[in-house]
Parts: C-alpha cells; sequence; structure tokens
C-alpha cells in the first residue's frame, strides 16, 4: 500500500487572484450603481456645469422623491420574489380620487387630510388586491398586477371622464409639494418618513425576515414556518399604500387630479430597484439601493434635460439601462 | 483480474484561485476493474475525475491511456478517446427526447438525413440494457431526476467506451434502478471497461468495488484492494479519525411518551400506521424508495397532501388533515426535509437569517428582533455544531453540505423545537460532518428530545437508531428494536415478505 505526504502549499499561491474575480467581487459588492453614478457625474458634469451645482442637485433632490417611494414600494414587492406593474395606474386613480375628494371637502386642513386619507386608501386597497389574488389564487404577480394596471387605469378614467379634476384650494399644493418645516421641503420630510418605516420593517420586524426568505425560497420558508401566503398578501398591500402616498404627494405637486398620470413608472420603478441591487429574482436587495436606484434615474433625466435630449430619446435611455441593470444582476449572482 | 493499466494519471497537480485542488496526484486505472475513488467533500475527488474525463486540464503532470501519452483538449476529445463521464450535473437537454439526446452530436445520417427509427431502436436497446423504464420519445425535460440520471448513464454507455466515470451515479437512483446499474457495470467489466467510481456509499463500495484510491485535501492518500482494507481503515484514511468515535454509544431513552402517532396515513401511498416515540428515543424509519417513508415523515409535518390521522404532543392532540408547518412548530415539532437547497435554507440570505428564521418570535421585542441577542444564540450554535463559516453574515449558498445541514439542523434548535424529524440527514455530505451530526443526535435524544429519522444508509439504521420502523410499498413491515435491528432483518423486511437475494445484500 503506497502512501505518501505532500507539503503544505505556499501562502503566496494562496493568494493569486484573477482580474475578473475582483471586478465580480466590487459589482457583487455594491452593485453597477456607483460605476454608472461616476459616469454620469463625469459626462454631465463635464459638458454641463451647472448640473453639479447645489441648486440644480437640491431640484432633483426634491422631483426624485415620488420615485424614491414608488421604487421602495417596488422593492418590497420585488424581495418577495413578484413585481408590481400597476404602481403607475394605481397612482393615476389615487389621483383622481383625491382630487374629488379635495373639490368635495372644505377647503381647510381637515378636508385636505380627507382628501390624503381617500388618496392613501385608495392605493392600499388596489394593492390588497394585488395581495389577495397573488397570495390566495397563487396567480403570478405578472399576470395579476398587469390585470390591476388596466383595471386601475380603467377606472380612472371612467370616474374623471378621461379629463383631469381642476380647482384645487391652494393650500393643498402649498402643504405637500412648495411646503417646507424648518426650512426642510415637505416631499422630504415625507419620503424621510416613509424610508424610514420601511427601514424598520425590512432589516428590524420579522415581516421583513418572511419577505427576503419567502422571495429567496418559499418552499424552505414554508416548511420553517413562515407565514408564506399571508407575507404576500401584505407585501402588496404595503406597496399598494406607498404608492399611494406617492399618488397624493404627485397630485399636489401637479395641482390637479390627473387620470394619465405616473405612465412611466412602472417600467422606471423596475428599473431603479435593480439598478440598486435589488435582484429580480427575489430574495436580495436592499432598502438603500432602490433609493439611491431612484435618485439616479432622475438625476440622469435632468442631466439629459439640461443638455436638450428629448424626452422621446430619454425613453429609449431608461429602457437600455433597465436592460443594463438585468444583465448586471444576472452576472453578479450568477444565473 | 489482468494488472495492465489503462489509464494512468502521474503527478497531476491543479489549482484554482485560492485553494491547491490536486497536488501531485497518482492515479491508476486497470481494464476490467472498478476503481473508486474515496475522500471527503472538498478532498479533490471531483477535480481528479474531471481532469480525468478531459473537462479540466491539469497545470501539470502527465496522463495516459493504454501505455500512451494522451492530453485530453476537452470532454468531447476524452470522449472520441473511449473516455465517458456521467457527472451529478449532467448534461441532457430538456426539449429533446431521449433518442435525441442519446445521439446528439452523433446524430446517424442517411443521404443527410436522419435516420430516425433506427436511432429509435439503438437507443431502446441502450436503455434496455441499463434496464431504464423510459420511453425513447420522452422528452427528457418530463423525466423525473433518476430517469434522468439513467438516461444520461444509457448515453454514456450506448458508444464505445474503454473508461467510464460515474460521479456518485446511485445518489439520484432508485434501489431497482441502481442494481440494474450494478448489473451494467458487471458487464462492462467482462469487456475490458475499466470503471471509475466516486461515492459516499460505503454498502456500495464494498459490493462494487476492486480497489479503492482515497485523496484527502487533494492529495494522493493511497490505493487498496477493496478485499483487503476494511471499513473502519478507509474512514480512517479519509478523515483521520478511528472508526469507533464515528457511532457514538447511545443511552437509554426515558418512559415518557413525547410523540404518539395514530393511524397515520397517506392516499395512495402509505397505509394506516401507528407509533410512539419516548423522550430521549431515537426512531428510525426506513424502507426503499417509494415504500412511504418520506411521506410519513411529511404527514406528521402537515407537508403531505392526503395525510389523514392524529399525533398526540406531549398530551395534546393534532389531527392532520388540516396543520400546517407553522402550526407544528408551534406545537414544539419540527421537519428538517432531505433536499436542503430546494426546501431547507434560503441560499441567497446569510447563516443567521437561515438559523432564526423559525424562531423570531422568541427573538423579538416589542415588535423589532433583538438582533445582539440573535447574534449572540446563533455564535452559541455555531461553535456548537462546529459550523465553518467565514462569517454569519455570509450567503449561505457559498457553504459546503455538510456546513449547510448543520445550518438548517440550528433552525430546529433555536426554536422551542422537543420533535425533531430528520429526511436523510446526511445524505451527499462528508465524513466529519456527519461524525458531528451524529454526536449532534446522539446528544439531542439524551437531552430529552423525541428524534425521528429518515435513513437510507444502512450503517445508521444499524447504528444510530434505538428502535427502527421499516415500511415497503407503504405498509409497516417490522418494528426492529436494539438487538433485533440487523442487516439481514432490516433487508428482509424491506422486501416485505420476499426474501432477498443474500448475495446481493451482503454488504460490509
Amino acid at each position: 500500500m503506497p502512501e505518501q505526504t505532500a507539503p503544505p502549499l505556499g501562502a503566496a499561491e494562496m493568494l493569486a487572484d484573477s482580474g475578473a474575480s475582483v471586478l465580480h467581487r466590487i459589482l457583487a459588492r455594491v452593485g453597477i450603481l456607483p460605476l454608472l453614478m461616476v459616469v454620469l457625474i463625469a459626462i454631465f458634469g463635464t459638458i454641463e456645469p451647472r448640473f453639479l451645482a447645489w441648486q440644480n442637485i437640491r431640484t432633483v433632490g426634491i422631483q426624485s422623491v415620488y420615485l424614491i417611494i414608488v421604487s421602495v414600494a417596488q422593492t418590497i414587492v420585488l424581495l418577495t420574489g413578484g413585481f408590481d406593474l400597476s404602481v403607475g395606474s394605481s397612482i393615476a386613480l389615487t389621483s383622481i380620487i383625491t382630487g374629488l375628494v379635495l373639490i368635495a371637502a372644505n377647503p381647510d386642513f381637515f378636508g385636505i387630510a380627507q382628501a390624503v386619507v381617500a388618496g392613501v386608501v385608495t392605493g392600499t386597497v388596489i394593492g390588497a388586491a394585488n395581495g389577495g389574488v397573488v397570495s390566495v389564487f397563487g396567480v403570478s404577480p405578472f399576470i395579476a398586477t398587469l390585470a390591476m394596471m388596466s383595471i386601475a387605469s380603467g377606472a380612472a378614467l371612467v370616474i374623471s371622464g378621461g379629463v383631469p379634476i381642476f380647482n384645487f384650494p391652494s393650500e393643498f399644493s402649498d402643504t405637500l409639494a412648495t411646503g417646507s418645516v424648518l426650512g426642510v421641503p415637505a416631499p422630504w420630510i415625507v419620503v424621510g418618513v416613509v424610508i424610514l418605516l420601511v427601514y424598520l420593517t425590512l432589516s428590524w420586524t420579522r415581516f421583513g425576515r418572511y419577505l427576503y426568505a419567502v422571495g429567496g425560497n418559499a418552499d424552505a420558508a414554508h416548511l420553517s414556518g413562515v407565514p408564506v401566503k399571508r407575507s404576500l398578501f401584505f407585501a402588496y398591500l404595503l406597496a399598494g399604500a406607498l404608492t399611494g402616498v406617492a399618488g397624493v404627494m404627485l397630485t399636489a405637486r401637479v395641482g390637479s387630479g390627473e387620470p394619465n398620470l405616473g405612465a412611466t413608472v412602472p417600467l422606471e420603478s423596475i428599473a431603479a430597484a435593480v439598478l440598486g441591487g435589488v435582484s429580480l429574482g427575489g430574495g436580495e436587495g436592499t432598502l438603500l439601493g432602490a433609493v439611491l436606484g431612484a435618485f439616479f434615474l432622475v438625476f440622469l433625466r435632468n442631466g439629459m434635460d439640461l443638455i436638450r435630449i428629448s424626452s422621446y430619446v430619454q425613453m429609449i435611455v431608461t429602457g437600455v439601462l433597465l436592460i443594463i441593470a438585468i444583465v448586471a444582476d444576472r452576472y453578479i449572482h450568477g444565473r | 483480474m489482468t494488472p495492465k493499466p489503462l489509464l494512468r494519471a502521474e503527478e497531476i497537480s491543479k489549482r484554482f484561485p485560492g485553494v491547491q485542488a490536486l497536488d501531485r496526484v497518482e492515479f491508476e486505472l486497470r481494464a476490467g476493474e472498478v476503481h473508486a475513488v474515496l475522500g471527503e467533500n472538498g478532498a479533490g475527488k471531483s477535480t481528479l475525475v474531471k481532469v480525468l474525463a478531459g473537462s479540466l486540464q491539469p497545470d501539470s503532470g502527465r496522463l495516459t491511456l493504454g501505455g500512451r501519452d494522451a492530453t485530453l483538449k476537452s470532454a468531447h476529445h476524452a470522449a472520441e478517446l473511449g473516455i465517458r463521464a456521467v457527472f451529478q450535473e449532467l448534461s441532457l437537454v430538456g426539449q429533446l427526447t431521449v433518442a435525441e439526446n442519446l445521439f446528439l452530436g452523433r446524430e446517424m445520417t442517411r443521404g443527410g438525413l436522419l435516420r430516425k427509427r433506427r436511432m429509435q431502436e439503438l437507443a431502446r436497446a441502450a436503455l434496455d440494457r441499463i434496464g431504464a423504464k423510459v420511453s425513447p420519445n420522452a422528452l427528457v425535460g418530463e423525466l423525473s431526476p433518476a430517469q434522468r440520471h439513467m438516461v444520461e448513464i444509457a448515453k454514456a454507455t450506448a458508444h464505445d467506451v474503454r473508461v467510464l466515470i460515474l460521479d456518485e451515479p446511485t445518489a439520484a437512483l432508485a434501489s431497482e434502478e441502481a442494481r440494474h446499474l450494478f448489473e451494467l457495470c458487471a458487464d462492462l467489466k467482462r469487456r475490458g471497461v475499466g470503471i471509475i467510481y466516486i461515492t459516499h456509499r460505503f454498502d456500495e463500495l464494498y459490493r462494487f468495488a476492486d480497489r479503492i484510491t482515497i485523496l484527502r485535501d487533494g492529495r494522493y492518500v493511497g490505493t487498496f484492494d477493496a478485499d483487503q482494507v476494511d471499513r473502519s481503515r478507509l474512514i480512517t484514511h479519509m478523515t483521520g479519525r478511528e472508526f469507533r468515535e464515528i457511532f457514538p454509544a447511545l443511552q437509554t431513552p426515558r418512559n415518557k411518551v413525547r410523540l404518539q402517532a395514530k393511524d397515520i396515513s397517506v392516499t395512495g401511498r402509505l397505509a394506516k400506521t401507528s407509533f410512539e416515540v419516548r423522550e430521549g428515543e431515537i426512531f428510525g424509519i426506513a424502507g426503499l424508495d417509494g415504500s412511504g417513508k418520506t411521506d410519513l415523515a411529511r404527514a406528521l409535518f402537515g407537508v403531505q397532501s392526503g395525510a389523514q390521522g392524529t399525533v398526540t404532543l406531549d398530551g395534546v392532540e393534532i389531527k392532520l388533515q388540516r396543520v400546517s408547518p407553522r402550526a407544528m412548530i408551534r406545537s414544539g415539532l419540527m421537519y428538517l426535509p432531505g433536499d436542503r437547497r430546494k426546501e431547507g435554507l434560503v441560499l441567497c440570505r446569510s447563516v443567521v437569517e437561515n438559523m432564526t428564521i423559525s424562531s423570531l418570535k422568541h427573538l423579538s421585542r416589542a415588535g423589532f428582533i433583538a438582533k445582539a441577542e440573535e447574534r449572540r444564540r446563533v455564535q452559541i450554535m455555531v461553535d456548537r455544531l462546529r459550523i465553518k463559516t467565514p462569517s454569519i453574515f455570509g450567503r449561505t449558498g457559498v457553504l459546503s453540505g455538510g456546513t449547510q445541514q448543520k445550518v438548517m439542523v440550528s433552525k430546529a434548535l433555536l426554536g422551542a423545537i422537543n420533535v425533531f424529524i430528520f429526511d436523510e440527514l446526511t445524505q451527499g455530505i462528508d465524513v466529519a460532518a456527519k461524525v458531528d451530526l451524529y454526536h449532534f443526535v446522539r446528544d439531542l435524544a439524551a437531552s430529552g428530545a423525541a428524534v425521528i429519522m429518515v435513513l437510507s444508509d444502512m450503517a445508521e439504521i444499524l447504528n444510530l437508531c434505538h428502535r427502527v420502523l421499516v415500511l415497503c410499498r407503504g405498509q409497516t413491515t417490522a418494528l426492529l428494536s436494539g438487538g433485533e435491528i440487523s442487516e439481514a432483518a432490516v433487508l428482509h423486511h424491506y422486501f416485505g415478505e420476499k426474501i432477498p437475494n443474500t448475495e446481493n445484500a451482503i454488504g460490509a
């Protein structure tokens, strides 16, 4: 019986690593967003110095609030392995309902509060309907939310008769769009509260853990005692409620109830989340990534506006970015 | 046996980033022998066979085939030379039929047209030869994993083969199919084919292998004649441990009944079965594939459709028809599945998140997870089970099989669980991790828990359980305890009344 032993490995050999795997590790840690952000700043900062002026960045900060809120909502659903295509038409219906309540109610604080609640409830109901269809009946999120997109969009057009609702009391927009507390713009306060609440939910509660587990492996989650259906239901419900908040805020910004508001939001919110490293497969991604992804998209749009790239071309750019983000996601996660 | 070397590997070295997978490894295969390659996970077995199959190129070393230098440029090149391999990751195209897969890349044509009829006939013959009950016209994507594996083996043996490499061939196969595979290999041996064979199963090893080469940590330990080396020596060579340390001595169970299962049945799969498990008892459920052993275990946890019957846990009666895993876990019973990657773990999440997913309720304070406490408990578990992970916040998916299994087991330990059901707890993991888990199971029982184990490995059935329930085609054929648990008795009851062919049944 021959037996032999060999000397141990040299430490230097163990350290040798290829360049490709270093790139892979960096991407796996932070995603492609930092890379794109550097490119964005370099290109637009060079062409148009105003791009990096504080005033412009502050403007982008306020403009991006709406997409950030929807992207956060989208992220909650993406984490469970689903997605929500109805966020756009949910915003439209929210806008119409908010508008109707607003012109019917008294033009005071209480009336505005009624309108805000009505809008958020609208989004929540849509989210609950999505969640019910996906969790109880096991319909694929794609079909369920695509159908809801059509339903909510149709409802917004039917209720409004296809025309915007005007004559809002000026206090509405003065408070929620242009108002501020101690110099902090109202949209920032709202988005700050949303991010804080969702952060606490995702990172510090059982429900948050369950969302990641359900998205990562629903079978394993089920066998671990996770209430899979209930978690899915509340994920869609929460996403709907946040979309309602975004709808109300956006309505205040445009100053009217718009039946076509938010049409580009489904694609943009998914693109933002995936750019921020949220996996389309579910189970992986961070809130911060989604927020930065949304900010990046709005910053990019702002840059393209500044150098007068048409909105049609901008649509193409958004689509290309989504594809880049998905390819990067697959590369990073080895699918 | 002719001692003529058919395939010879000298001083083979191969390194991957950060790991020296093979370090000057020797290997020699004779014509007409079955040569097993043995080693723990990470010992370099898979890398070695991939080098021998041409799918990996070694950094240095020399290969000779039939006495001549053979530099294998690719798996395709190796196949042309008659070296064919069946790996665990299968290489079939799901959208094609079985026959199309068998002839993929070497289709038979006449006048530029495919000779479909002829290829189907040949495919049929190749499938019959290995006893695969699969139609040549079936779509591969619609086959079961076991059937796909048989097709893969048929593909490897349908054409001229001098060296056949089988990587854990029986892991996915039922016993009947495994028996056909062994017959096929015996036939190939007679025709002078050399067979290289990787397995974790010792019982197969002795039934099947002529010689055994052992690797440890990427290095060659030695080559042994199978009939001249006993199991304990092999394990010592693989692990550097003594065999008697492998299975711990069992403690006597207490008298109090922890779980009482009454009239458990599963429609079409399991007839009414009743048994009790006491505090401190390790209760085995054994049987061939299709015997209903897994169905029984899953029924107890409320994850088997068509399950009926009642379970009494510490005096509380639970009806199984409408019970969920969540409810069973709350009642103190947890089932840990056999397929940890598919059902046991959320691979993209961290060790911490996987470990505490079932016990977050106990870890929450005012609705929020107490993360410091969570980390503390996880760290205790990592130390106690000797879980080798670079970080408890790292992804579970990158860990070795044995480590993943320990993470999964910790999930139950961190909850208030006192009835544990382990389905094939040690499947596909290395010996060192197995030993850890055996001791862990023993300790678990000693602490008063009831442990139910669904088992296939004969050594575990014989050495790990106080009592063993044997099932055959959904019927209970025996409930053996203590000294009654012998290999002959278990095999006898595997086949119900029928007494098995003793020649095939003799193990170590």
